[in-house]
């Protein structure tokens, strides 16, 4: 990646040669098949889909139930970054990674259990328009959108594109272009012609492949490795024969299989995993667009409810397919993956700081036999593609619903519905046109390099969504005062990570003390802390909102009735808000008029109706709305999901003291 | 845990895996994630009771509120932009919307007569 090149910049092979005529017929036949079903399945439910009306495109017609909804959100946040990147980790550091995924549990508990009921209750589709029920004004809802688009493209397109290329790369041999363009050509297809119900559905199909094909590759490595005791030997032996001389940074690390680290000294400190990652956690996973749209897309809370039960369980796999894998693969080849040298390790994979990213491709080359090697090979696509198509939905959504309905204040659905699949599309050929500055960029620390962006620009964000919840003297000033603080202490951090690199083995460490000794995690914990307060110091300075308009756009479990009307007529927007809620997509269809054929089948494909959208009565729209902001639960389904949830809080806090 | 108990620990753990455990002070693995657990129910089983307890009375007193508020729930059928309560929505069949009002006849059918 550092080497300068005029032709396709290509990312160099692993040494020994994998071309692709280490393939075998089973491989590519697994391949094909993978991508047929995908196809099916996403044409399939595009077909079924009402996908011609905001409340169908987007939030799929409000009818999922928890286990799509589960599935959904465990593979979009695993994506192909995942994989990569805390596999590579974990071949660095030890399991510590592994706490990022079990402690997802606890924001998917919140969102389930506290966000979820409050969005619903406010009839939003986007967050940024939840802000601007809560506060009012323009700024927030403009600001929140535009970061949110800016962070998808640099953080998670970005990654998820640069770590299936570099599995492409090195596993396969492929060229990078060509493989990347028939990946995404295929992803485009019934994401932009199904939106969320396709996508959701080729998650669920897209999760179980990835899930049982890395345990498949789990167990063949532990096998290879002789199990956890065997692992902990291996790994704990392994070092590379060429060392830096006087340093130790060869050496495994001592604590590598413990959770907990020592708050100073350790590269994942425990207070930052414990409660710097939970404040990231909780921005991506109850304030973001991606995850929460999924949740909004059931049909009603005790599915949204189960669907977080399902994604936790979900994501207690991760450790033990991912993060194991890479210290088996460290202990099965610690020459390559373990490299010290500078040099060598930029012959290896053309990185200098390390190379520990080719840890799980490797492990891929290396162990699977025939047919098998297809079947890795599917399931990193799946993760790609299950990640990929989500977030551009949900860019799509912010898109069209938060910028492009504030330029164009009257824009009929039909445009709004366009308007989201040009986007999508856009996107699409923004991602290919990234390849090659992802890879001229240093990324000898892929996992690190995402988790550090979002932990410098997110946490304004969740102080932001909690305060306005909890606390009903915040206002409009405050939240916009807060965020912009927030927004310049994380920008320069950001400034200050990106111009100083970190150091190779050996070299000394001449960064400034405000990044060498502050963790990123626990600068997450800090930035929650600033914005809360600068939050809260404005708001008490300035006016509050009257009381009557926040209370119902706050914490809902204050509310005895069960509907709460958040509309911003009461905040005095003033302008027709008939897709506020979106009441038209969810009615009937009457008598189809007269088209030439070749429209017809564009608005086929567009999901576009045929037939004019019917007026509801106010009595109508009023039941129809109550019915979608309705958090009522039945007291059965209630209870099942508490006793769920408390099994699952159980488990994963046996997991962490176990091997903490 | 202080850092230096850590320290020792670490360098306990270079040992060869063969006579030592890997194990925080005396405790197996095992031991300490039923510890967990076990500490994390009973602190549910507080938080049950607590809440039971207490907001019973929050209950109650809301309830009060809520029949109060019932009052106007007789002129909201007009499209008054008020709140729902969620009873009433309960009434509506689910085949069909008009399921219970009363459907106006033609006027040709209607056949009048003097007296």
């Amino acid at each position: 990646m550092s080497q300068p090149s005029t032709s396709t910049t290509e990312l160099p092979g692993l040494p020994g040669g994998t071309a692709a005529g280490a393939f075998s017929v089973a491989d590519i036949v697994v391949v094909v098949l993978y991508f047929v079903f995908i196809l099916a399945v996403g044409i399939w439910s595009s077909v079924r889909a009402s996908r011609g009306t905001v409340g169908g495109y987007f939030l799929a017609g409000r009818s999922m139930s928890w286990w799509p909804i589960g599935a959904s959100l465990m593979s979009t946040d695993v994506g192909s970054g995942s994989f990569i990147g805390l596999a590579g980790t974990a071949a660095a550091g030890g399991i510590a990674v592994g706490g990022f995924e079990w402690n997802a549990i606890w924001p998917l508990l919140a969102l389930g259990w506290i966000f979820v009921p409050v969005y619903i209750a406010a009839g939003v589709v986007t967050l940024p328009e939840y802000l601007k029920k809560r506060f009012g004004g323009q700024r927030l809802q403009i600001y929140t959108s535009v970061l949110s688009l800016i962070l998808y493209i640099f953080t998670r397109i970005s990654t998820d594109i640069f770590a299936g290329a570099l599995f492409i790369q090195t596993a396969l041999g492929w060229n990078l272009y060509l493989s990347t363009v028939v990946l995404l050509a295929v992803t485009a297809v019934y994401t932009i012609a199904g939106g969320l119900t396709a996508v959701i559905y080729t998650d669920v199909l897209q999760t179980l492949i990835m899930v049982l094909g890395a345990l498949v590759l789990m167990f063949i490595g532990f096998e290879k490795v002789g199990w956890y005791e065997g692992l902990k030997e291996k790994y704990s032996a392994a070092i590379p024969k060429i060392t830096v001389p006087n340093t130790d940074c060869h050496l495994p690390r001592a604590d590598a299989f413990h959770l907990f680290r020592d708050p100073i000294t350790g590269d994942l400190p425990w207070p930052g995993l414990v409660f710097g990652l939970t404040v990231v956690a909780l921005w991506c996973w109850c304030t973001d667009q991606v995850m929460v749209q999924r949740s909004l897309s059931a049909k009603n809370l005790s599915h949204a409810k189960g669907g977080s039960v399902f994604a936790g369980y979900l994501k207690l796999f991760p450790v033990f397919f991912l993060v194991m894998p890479g210290m088996i693969s460290r202990a099965l080849f610690p020459d390559e993956v373990a490299c010290v040298d500078p040099e060598v390790c930029k012959r290896i994979c053309g990185a200098a700081v390390g190379c520990s990213n080719i840890a799980y491709p490797k492990l891929v080359i290396e162990l699977m036999p025939d047919g098998l090697r297809g079947l890795m090979i599917a399931v990193m696509m799946a993760a790609l593609m299950s990640s990929l198509t989500s977030v551009f939905n949900s860019s799509s959504t912010l898109f069209v619903l938060d910028i492009w309905q504030r330029v164009r204040k009257q824009a009929s659905e039909q445009e709004l519905m366009i308007v989201g699949r040009v986007f999508t599309l856009i996107l699409v050929v923004i991602s290919i046109l990234w390849i090659p500055m992802v890879q001229s960029a240093n990324s000898g620390k892929l996992f690190d390099y995402i988790q550090s962006i979002g932990s410098f620009l997110s946490p304004p964000i969740a102080a932001l969504f909690i305060l306005a919840i909890f606390c009903k003297r915040v206002n409009e000033p405050g939240a916009f005062w807060g965020l912009m603080a927030g927004f310049v202490a994380g920008v320069i951090r950001m400034i200050l990570e990106f111009s100083y690199s970190a150091p190779s083995c050996g070299e000394e460490d001449r960064r400034p003390a405000v990044l060498k000794d502050v963790h990123y995690l626990y600068f997450a914990l800090i930035l929650f802390g600033l914005t809360s307060i600068v939050i809260l110091l404005v708001s008490f300075c300035t006016p509050a909102i009257p009381e009557e308009k926040v209370s119902d756009c706050s914490d809902t479990r204050d509310l005895v009735e069960t509907t709460a009307q958040c509309t911003s007529k009461q905040l005095g927007e003033g302008r027709e808000e008939s897709q506020q809620i979106p009441t038209a997509g969810f009615g009937l269809s009457l008598a189809a008029a007269k088209r030439p054929w070749w429209k017809v089948v564009y608005m086929w494909f567009c999901g576009l109706p045929t037939n004019p959208a019917p007026t509801l009565s106010p009595e109508e729209r009023a039941a129809l709305e109550h019915r979608l902001t309705s958090i009522e639960e039945k007291p059965q389904w209630k209870i099942v999901c508490n006793i769920s949830a408390i099994l699952l809080m159980a488990t994963n806090i046996f997991l962490w003291a176990y091997f903490g | 845990m202080p850092a230096c108990c850590l320290l020792l620990l670490g360098l306990l753990l270079q040992l060869p895996a063969a006579f030592c455990q890997q194990a925080r002070g005396s405790l197996q693995p095992w031991s300490q994630g039923v510890i967990a657990v076990v500490v994390f129910l009973v602190l549910v089983a507080i938080a049950f009771v607590v809440n039971r307890f207490w907001c019973k009375d929050k209950v109650e007193s809301a309830e009060n509120v809520v029949s109060v508020e019932d009052k106007p729930d007789a002129v909201t059928s007009n499209g008054h932009e008020g709140r729902y309560v969620s009873a009433a929505a309960d009434f509506r069949s689910k085949e069909n919307q008009h399921a219970y009002e009363n459907t106006v006849e033609p006027e040709e059918r209607v056949i009048t007569t003097a007296m």
